[in-house]
């Protein structure tokens, strides 16, 4: 069991630098899509580090199982609402539309 | 519960109900809102009057509780509305001054913009001023208290110009301060003496708390009164009441006569009666600065009034002057002199609510606004004239008025007290109203309008335009003057009949004894 | 199953059912059909109230899974008494912006801007079944996906105010994420020690853990997360973009519920699923003196805005800070009383419920005026309130609660905590309080005064546009939201005592 271990503690770390890189990059980044991906390595890289942790017992935990896939389905729907606001915001500055906002 | 427990809480409604009626109403449906505004007042009069037989001679205190905050273990503390017959003899005051000044304000504000505004914020203070009255703890106070503060703002800043906003801002800096130093006060004694219910004779739980730390119990008493003593004007909390006489003319009177001032002074008699207790107050020793302070502030007052101009700032630090009286009055320990300084808060009501609406009938009329625009008035508007003579003459002391049963009683008081050093303060100030008073009285009937060039106002047109005819009539507005004929005609007559039964003074010798018993 | 297991259910399910069928509804429908769910909604509310007010706790567990992975709905006192003030301020929400579309947001046509974005109804309906969710979550799995709803829904309302509103509204997705990504972690790592999400079980599981590392650490991640969403002072620069470009209906929906939801979040797991643990006093401390820090700084920068809804929102972020004043006292300390935590708890919901109601308000009437001036700016709204003294009065009613001022839930609260703090001996909570208090009347007579000045308005200005009827029952809508400041303010014993209904204690 001692290999499998290093194994999981592997994950956590390359889950952790995963999610701390991300972080840094978000708050370092001005560019919206580069924040908008550097969101997303943070959540992948929480959602990993749970995995590891749900592959520590000996069957897998259900629970932690469920969390990772809602938190799957709630990241995609964060990123497909980012990605149309991003698109907006870019698409005012590029070709601004004829109507004036009231 | 009997019908009678739910009048005090009826008479708080009926005056939010009115506020409500008004506020979205069209400027232009200036006689509903009149109808609106008379029926409300009157009905009030009517409740109040209906309290009186049961609560003064029956000896009944109908009472009205909810539960407002919770204090752990189950306990609450309730917001309490009773009527005793200090309650009922402020009620009473404010019902009668508000009617006269609701005619007034109606006369006064015709045609002119923000109608439903004011007259909407003029009823949630006239609820205030019940709710105050017939509060039946410190809490209960408080919250009316507070409340009074954030109306009377919008009717202080009424005109709007940077005058009178200016003038409403520092009228809210001192009235929040003095209700936050009140806050910490009522929290800090709630929390060592439980709710504090007024009871007559003082509370007794609050009796138990002053024996076993006294200094705690002074410190709490002077936040309390320091709190209150900035809506009463104690010096040096007095300057922001100047500075509102920008204000409309009714909002002046209810300001000065009803509602801020009164509110202040009624805080402090029920302080110092009602929660501590008068001879627990005396053992504190808290009385005797107060005493001081009070004195001071009817000495300082006098003397401002003498070195003013303007009608209405003379006026106003009359007030200053006058009100402190009261205090005066429930300070000397002694029962004449509490039963003076109570009386004194009805008969100084109507007496200067008379003034007021005098003053606001000279500006109206005649554009006068400094004592020396009053030359010859007497002639143009006699009657108007006449109702500030028997103020003024109130606030001297000059029998048969009000104003001399307050000082007869209160010179009965100071001689009966440990303090007879009181009676030099009166006399003083008493020359000193005479002084101030009668030069105005005797521009009015004596004064030659001379030297008309140099006096004459440059925006004062009305003048101008009277100049050629100046022994000329001036009309004198029906719904002004009416309600300054009455409050001038119960300055006489509080006066004379100051020893019948049910007068204001046979209630406040009734009170009185309630305190000393 | 009773009646109010019922109500349950649907409380969760029938925005949920609305929002989808708004969906496919033409605008006019989605309205009436907002009102109608809203109206319903609110009447559900009543059982839940009466039940908890008997004393009752009401579960349900929804399609037969059972702890730990089912959809489990707890009615106690805590849910009972958001309940209650997320329907009344909802349903009023709802008929002001079906009475006044255009409060709704703006979408662009082929060619032009066009007031009133139809798109709101579906996500309002939808952020309302998660608030509901979020109250009712019995286990930390369902608060976590009723969160996410809610702030999914959020962002995207934000984004319905045009062009100004889309950067805002995405600074928001970032934070919200970035929370709810912390919260999450949070989340596993309890889950990853004790096996179960449900509170309970969570809470009995801890307890028997030898070593309070691991939970302190997840304790501290989901502290942080939701921090981000409550906007917890240095973590609060996103709430005011957000709040103040989001459409004039939408303001008021963010800044009284949807902060309030993981504010419940944040009490679930320090209350509930978290036992007391040794070592966690110094991040009671941090909180409290955060939320000093916020109360005082968020105050002066309220005071220095120009524009009406900046300052409201910066309110919030001072008000923010009075619910963690209460934190350092919220866990039983040394001297282990019980009494004390309640109080300071139950002053916590008290300004939280008086923060919904009177902010809500507040925000309604500063985007009423923006709608109808075209600007907030406080310097061009001189004046404006001359013509409509209903929403004049309405907005001092909010302040007074705002305030804390008596009568108001707001008063009540800060009643409750400077009892507590003066029998904890805490005399530093007094003073953040008073300055506060004092602080607060300055910025908002800043705001509302210049309303009420004489300024000569343009006849050309849109301030001198008659005003419509709508806009007269919209006014209403604000003054039934201060004149609900101002009762709730007698109802604070009925509500400490709805919250000993399963409470944590």
């Amino acid at each position: 069991m001692d290999a499998g271990m290093d194994t999981i503690t592997w994950y956590l770390l390359i889950a952790t630098s995963m999610t701390v890189f991300g972080m840094v990059r978000l708050l370092l980044v001005r560019d919206m899509l580069a924040r908008l991906i550097a969101l997303d390595v943070t959540g992948i890289g929480v959602l990993v580090t749970l995995v590891a942790l749900a592959a520590r017992s000996e069957s897998t935990d259900p629970v932690l199982q469920a969390l990772v896939i809602t938190g799957l389905v709630i990241a995609v729907a964060f990123t497909g609402l980012g990605a149309v606001l991003i698109r907006r915001i870019e698409g005012q500055h590029e070709d601004p539309p004829g109507g004036e906002q009231s | 519960m009997v019908v009678n427990d739910l009048i005090p809480l009826g008479l708080v409604l009926l005056s939010v109900a009115v506020a409500v009626v008004i506020f979205p109403l069209p400027q232009r449906l200036a006689r509903l809102r009149s109808t609106v505004n008379l029926v409300g007042a009157v009905t009030k009069l009517v409740l109040v009057m209906l309290l009186v037989p049961p609560v003064v001679a029956d000896g009944a205190r109908p009472e009205f509780a909810v539960p407002f905050l919770p204090a752990g273990g189950g306990e609450a503390i309730s917001l309490v509305l009773r009527v005793d017959p200090l309650a009922l003899f402020f009620a009473g005051l404010s019902a009668v001054l508000w009617l006269l000044t609701t005619i007034y304000a109606i006369g006064y504000l015709k045609g002119t913009a923000y109608q439903s505004r004011f007259f909407g914020f003029f009823s949630l203070c006239v609820a205030a001023t019940v709710g105050i009255s017939f509060s039946g703890n410190l809490i209960t106070f408080l919250v009316f208290y507070e409340l009074l503060t954030l109306v009377t703002y919008p009717l202080v800043a009424h005109w709007g110009d940077e005058k009178s906003l200016k003038a409403a801002r520092l009228y809210m800096r001192y009235a929040l301060g003095g209700g936050v130093a009140l806050l910490v006060g009522v929290v800090w004694l709630t929390m060592e003496a439980g709710p504090a219910d007024f009871a007559e004779g003082g509370a007794a739980d609050v009796a138990e708390f002053a024996a076993g730390s006294p200094t705690v119990a002074v410190i709490i008493f002077a936040l309390l009164v320091g709190g209150l003593g900035v809506k009463s004007a104690l010096v040096p909390l007095h300057s922001w009441l100047p500075a509102a006489m920008v204000a409309p003319a009714p909002v002046s009177a209810l300001l000065h006569a009803v509602a801020v001032v009164k509110a202040g002074v009624f805080g402090i008699v029920r302080v110092v009666d009602d929660v501590y207790g008068i001879e627990v107050a005396w053992e504190l020793g808290v009385l005797t600065p107060l005493l001081v302070v009070a004195s001071i502030t009817i000495i300082y007052g006098s003397y401002q009034a003498l070195r003013q101009t303007e009608i209405k700032r003379r006026l106003a630090y009359s007030t200053v002057s006058q009100v402190s009286y009261v205090v005066l009055g429930v300070t000397m320990f002694s029962m004449a002199g509490t039963a003076g300084g109570v009386v004194h808060l009805v008969h100084q009501g109507i007496m200067k609510i008379t003034l007021f609406f005098c003053a606001g009938l000279f500006a109206e009329s005649m554009g006068a606004h400094k004592i020396s625009d009053l030359r010859g008035a007497g002639r143009r508007m006699p009657w108007t004239s006449a109702a500030f003579t028997v103020g003024a003459f109130g606030m001297i002391g000059l029998p048969p008025t009000a104003g001399f049963i307050s000082k007869w009683q209160l010179g009965l008081g100071a001689l009966d007290s440990p303090h007879p050093w009181v009676l030099v303060v009166l006399v003083v100030s008493s020359l000193l109203n005479a002084a101030y008073f009668l030069p105005v009285v005797y521009n009015l009937w004596f004064g030659e309008k001379k030297n008309e060039q140099e006096n004459d106002d440059a925006d004062a047109p009305a003048i101008a335009h009277e100049r050629e005819q100046v022994p000329e009539r001036v009309h004198e507005p029906g719904p002004l003057l009416v309600p300054a004929l009455c409050t001038a005609g119960f300055t006489l007559i509080v006066g004379l009949a100051a020893s019948l039964p049910f007068s204001p003074l046979e209630i406040a010798q009734f009170i009185a004894e309630g305190v000393f018993s | 199953m009773t009646w109010t297991q019922f109500s349950l259910g649907a409380l969760v399910l029938l925005p949920m059912l609305g929002a989808a069928v708004a969906m496919l509804l033409p605008h006019r429908g989605r309205r009436v059909l907002g009102v109608g769910t809203a109206v319903v909604i609110a009447a559900l509310t009543v059982p839940v109230l009466v039940t908890v007010t008997a004393g009752e706790l009401t579960e349900l567990v929804l399609g037969g899974f059972d702890a730990p992975l089912g959809i489990h709905l707890r009615g106690d006192g805590l849910a009972a008494v958001f309940l209650g003030a997320t329907s009344l301020v909802g349903l009023i929400l709802t008929s002001y912006a079906a009475v006044l579309p255009k409060s709704t947001g703006t979408y662009l046509s082929s060619t032009a801007w066009v007031p009133g974005h139809p798109g709101f109804w579906p996500l309002w309906l939808g952020c309302w079944s998660g608030l509901n969710a979020v109250y009712l979550s019995g286990d930390l799995f369902n608060l976590y996906v009723a969160l996410e709803l809610v702030g999914l829904t959020a962002v995207a309302l934000v984004a319905l105010g045009g062009r100004s509103s889309w950067e805002p509204a995405l600074r928001y997705l970032f934070i919200a994420v970035l929370g709810s990504l912390m919260f999450l972690a949070g989340v596993g790592l309890l889950a990853s020690v004790t096996g179960t999400l449900d509170l309970q079980q969570t809470r009995q599981a801890l307890e028997e853990l030898d070593d309070p590392t691991l939970s302190l650490l997840a304790l501290t991640l989901m502290t942080m997360g939701l921090g981000m969403k409550i906007a917890l002072l240095p973590m609060h620069r996103w709430l005011v973009p957000a709040h103040s470009s989001a459409p004039g209906v939408v303001s008021p929906i963010l800044s009284g519920l949807v902060i309030k939801a993981a504010l419940v979040v944040l009490l679930r797991c320090w209350l509930w699923a978290v036992p007391v643990l040794p070592g966690a006093e110094w991040l009671t401390w941090l909180l409290g003196g955060l939320g000093a820090a916020a109360v005082v700084i968020g105050s002066v920068l309220a005071l220095r805005q120009d524009r009406l809804k900046p300052l409201v929102a910066y309110s919030t972020v001072a008000q923010i800070g009075y619910w963690f004043l209460a934190f350092p006292l919220l866990l039983p300390g040394e001297n282990d009383d019980a009494a004390l935590a309640s109080g300071a708890y139950s002053a916590v919901i008290a300004l939280a419920l008086g923060h919904a109601l009177a902010k809500a308000g507040l925000f309604t009437a500063a985007g009423f005026l923006k709608d109808r001036c075209g600007t907030d700016e406080i310097e061009a709204l001189r004046g404006a309130g001359a013509h409509h003294p209903t929403l004049i009065l309405a907005m001092g009613l909010c302040a007074v609660g705002l305030l804390g001022l008596p009568i108001s839930l707001g008063f009540t609260g800060k009643w409750q905590l400077a009892t507590a703090a003066v029998a904890a001996e805490h005399w530093w909570l007094i003073l953040v309080l008073g300055a506060g208090t004092l602080l607060s009347a300055a910025y908002l007579l800043r705001g509302i005064a210049p309303l009420l000045m004489q300024a000569e308005v343009d006849d050309d200005a849109p301030a001198a546009n008659p005003v419509t009827i709508r806009e007269r029952v919209g006014e209403f809508a604000v003054l039934a939201l201060g004149v609900a400041t101002l009762a709730t303010g007698l109802l604070g014993v009925w509500l400490s005592d709805l919250l000993e209904v399963g409470s944590w204690w």
